[in-house]
């Protein structure tokens, strides 16, 4: 039994005839102790999809079960106090007039946990300590740079030691090389404390960099939920494949990939990574290089053929420049066949 | 703009909005500066012409100097009814404050966060009681109280008072919290606090420049009420206005040193609460515009 199994959860704001209801009939599990990232485009539905997770918002229809002996507790008509579960926001949303310290002991104060004064100050110094806190808190949230908000809404979050995690966009405002360090951080954090984690983002990096399974969310629907490598091996369809690496996949219609000679499979796409492509540099070649990018590991061009714009990756060592021709092979255990 | 020539232009206007703000004060601070000196002169002082405003040990004739004296102080002192209706205005404003107050963030937050079908209208129906004029709702009332036998307690006029300023405290508070992120709340929910507790301790605190404005508001209206007062007290509920102009017809002519006096002695709380609040006040009035 997993830790939490979501069913059919469905969330309608007045959408107008036509538009795709905010959630329609989402369901997953987290597993005890496991990381799953919701992924997908602003709009997607990911924040929604958090809040009814977390008993802010009502959802349409579904339920949230919630493992417990002897057998499982329908939770969805909980209020958020009662679910044991603590969320970092996107903003962080620290409370302004409290400082540092008093961020971090709010979950601990609240009157049904009746913890006393001792045990609250201890924990409060171990996250703190956890999270390079220890001589911030003083502070005022106004006093702190963006990294430090950040590390407080997490601390705030993990100082409960809740059953579950959730996550949204925590790194978003963050600049691309603290994020990076963040993502390490908070991998780190959810496997020394063991917990569930509910991961929202848009980026698809660091959605396979950090989830056991990911949640693909598109319209207020799930894709396909998945391990990452899976999901990038084996894309549900076009879709899926399109959100995941960079360069982006390259999808074919099955008449371009029929006049390239590629095989069929009776689907109406046929996918091909960047790096799939096999490169070799032939001045007779029907593919010509028009535009050429050093990515530092790897070589990325926009090559065209017979009228196609085809995205490849090649080694860094390859000598080539825009206007060079070449000849293009793929080896078909790397077609990845796919409805639209 | 840049900031500087912002700042520049800002300097260059500063002393012209400092002269004219001296004016205004001087303006409107006359009028209490003169009941201020009358509540200090004798009898044949108070109406003298020209007036006389400086206060010394003796008064010559045709100068502005006016003999110094505390008899009219001594004379509202001595008044036992006196100070038991300046004890009534306090205790009335205070409590009704303090209630309207408390009932009107309830309300607002209501309100604020749980937006309903007709929500609006409701909002514009409490509104809508501030609009009667009150004296052509004090005869129903003045009925009503001496059935329920609230007339002449100082009770009623609490619970009065409340009524009348909910409306106001209710579109203030609503306002005030309109301005401050669900998000905070929502993250103490998830913090594992109720949503009272959420309220106490993470949205009200943060409401406090709101909640100061509010209160002072609130305080001036229930503490310069009259019409209510003088239908529906007589001898026991009395409050200081209605005491203030009964003064006035006491006699023939116009006692105006105990009268001043009397008027000073009112003037004052509500203007050391005024100077308490200032600074909320100030942040209060302009709560959106600071916000962040």
């Amino acid at each position: 039994m997993p830790a939490y199994s979501i069913e059919g959860i469905s969330v309608s704001f007045g959408e107008r005839p036509g538009e795709p209801p905010a959630l329609s009939d989402v369901s997953f599990q987290v597993g005890a102790g496991e990381l799953v990232v919701i992924l997908g485009r602003t709009g997607a539905g990911k924040t929604t999809l958090l809040r009814v997770l977390a008993g802010l918002q009502k959802p349409r229809a579904g339920r949230i079960l919630e493992d417990a002996a002897p057998s499982p507790v329908d939770i969805s008509a909980q209020p958020p106090y009662r679910r044991d579960m603590a969320m970092v926001f996107q903003n962080f949303s620290l409370y302004p007039r409290m400082s540092v310290r008093e961020n971090l002991s709010f979950p601990l104060r609240a009157k049904a946990l009746g913890l006393p004064a001792a045990e609250i100050e201890a924990r409060v110094a171990q996250a703190a300590g956890m999270l390079g806190l220890a001589d911030k808190l003083e502070r005022s949230p106004s006093q702190l740079s963006g990294g430090e908000l950040q590390r407080v809404a997490i601390g705030r979050a993990l100082v409960r030691k809740p059953k579950l995690f959730l996550l949204d966009e925590p790194l978003a405002s963050l600049d691309a090389k603290l994020r990076e360090h963040m993502v390490l951080e908070i991998h780190r954090l959810q496997r020394s404390l063991g917990c569930g984690m509910i991961y929202v983002t848009h980026d698809h990096l660091e959605a396979m960099s950090l989830a056991d399974r990911i949640l693909v969310l598109d319209k207020g629907r799930v894709l396909q939920a998945a391990p990452p490598e899976e999901i990038y091996r084996h894309p549900a369809n076009g879709r899926v494949a399109r959100m995941l690496g960079r360069p982006a996949i390259n999808l074919l219609t099955s008449e371009e990939a029929g006049a390239m000679g590629l095989p069929l499979a009776g689907k109406r796409l046929v996918g091909i990574r960047p790096e799939s492509w096999r490169v070799t540099a032939d001045p007779a070649g029907p593919a010509t290089a028009a535009v050429v990018e050093h990515l530092g590991p790897r070589l990325a061009m926009v090559l065209e053929l017979q009228g196609m714009i085809l995205r490849v990756t090649a080694a860094p060592t390859l000598r080539v420049k825009a206007g060079d021709r070449f000849r293009l092979a793929v080896d078909p255990g790397d077609l990845l066949y796919l409805d639209k | 703009m840049s900031p500087r020539t912002g700042r520049s232009e800002a300097g260059r206007t500063a002393p012209l909005k400092a002269i004219l703000l001296a004016a205004y004060a001087m303006i409107s601070l006359a009028p209490v500066l003169y009941l201020v000196l009358t509540a200090f002169k004798l009898p044949a002082d108070t109406a003298a012409l020209p007036p006389r405003f400086l206060p010394g040990a003796s008064a010559p004739e045709d100068s502005f100097w006016f003999r110094f004296t505390l008899q009219n102080f001594h004379r509202v002192f001595a008044d036992a009814q006196t100070l038991l209706y300046l004890f009534n205005s306090v205790f009335i404003s205070v409590c009704s404050t303090l209630l309207s107050v408390v009932v009107g963030s309830l309300a607002g937050y209501g309100f604020s966060r749980f937006p309903f079908r007709g929500g609006r209208d409701a909002l514009f129906f409490v509104l809508s009681t501030r609009m009667l004029p009150p004296l052509a709702v004090a005869v129903p009332i003045s009925f009503m109280y001496s059935r329920l036998g609230l007339l002449d307690t100082r009770f009623g006029l609490i619970l009065l008072y409340t009524c009348f300023n909910l409306s106001f405290t209710t579109w203030m508070m609503k306002a005030f919290i309109d301005e401050i992120p669900t998000a905070y709340e929502e993250a103490a929910m998830l913090d594992g606090h109720t949503r009272l507790e959420a309220l106490l301790r993470v949205v009200l605190p943060q409401a406090a420049p709101g909640i100061a404005a509010t209160a002072v508001f609130s305080l001036i209206s229930a503490w310069n009420e009259y019409a209510f007062a003088l239908t529906l007290t007589s001898t026991d509920a009395v409050t200081m206005p209605v005491r203030i102009h009964a003064i006035i017809g006491d006699s023939g002519t116009v006692p105006w040193g105990p009268l001043a006096a009397a008027a000073t002695l009112f003037l004052l709380p509500i203007v050391f609460f005024g100077l308490m609040m200032r600074k909320h006040l100030v942040r209060g009035a302009t709560f959106g515009a600071v916000k962040g």
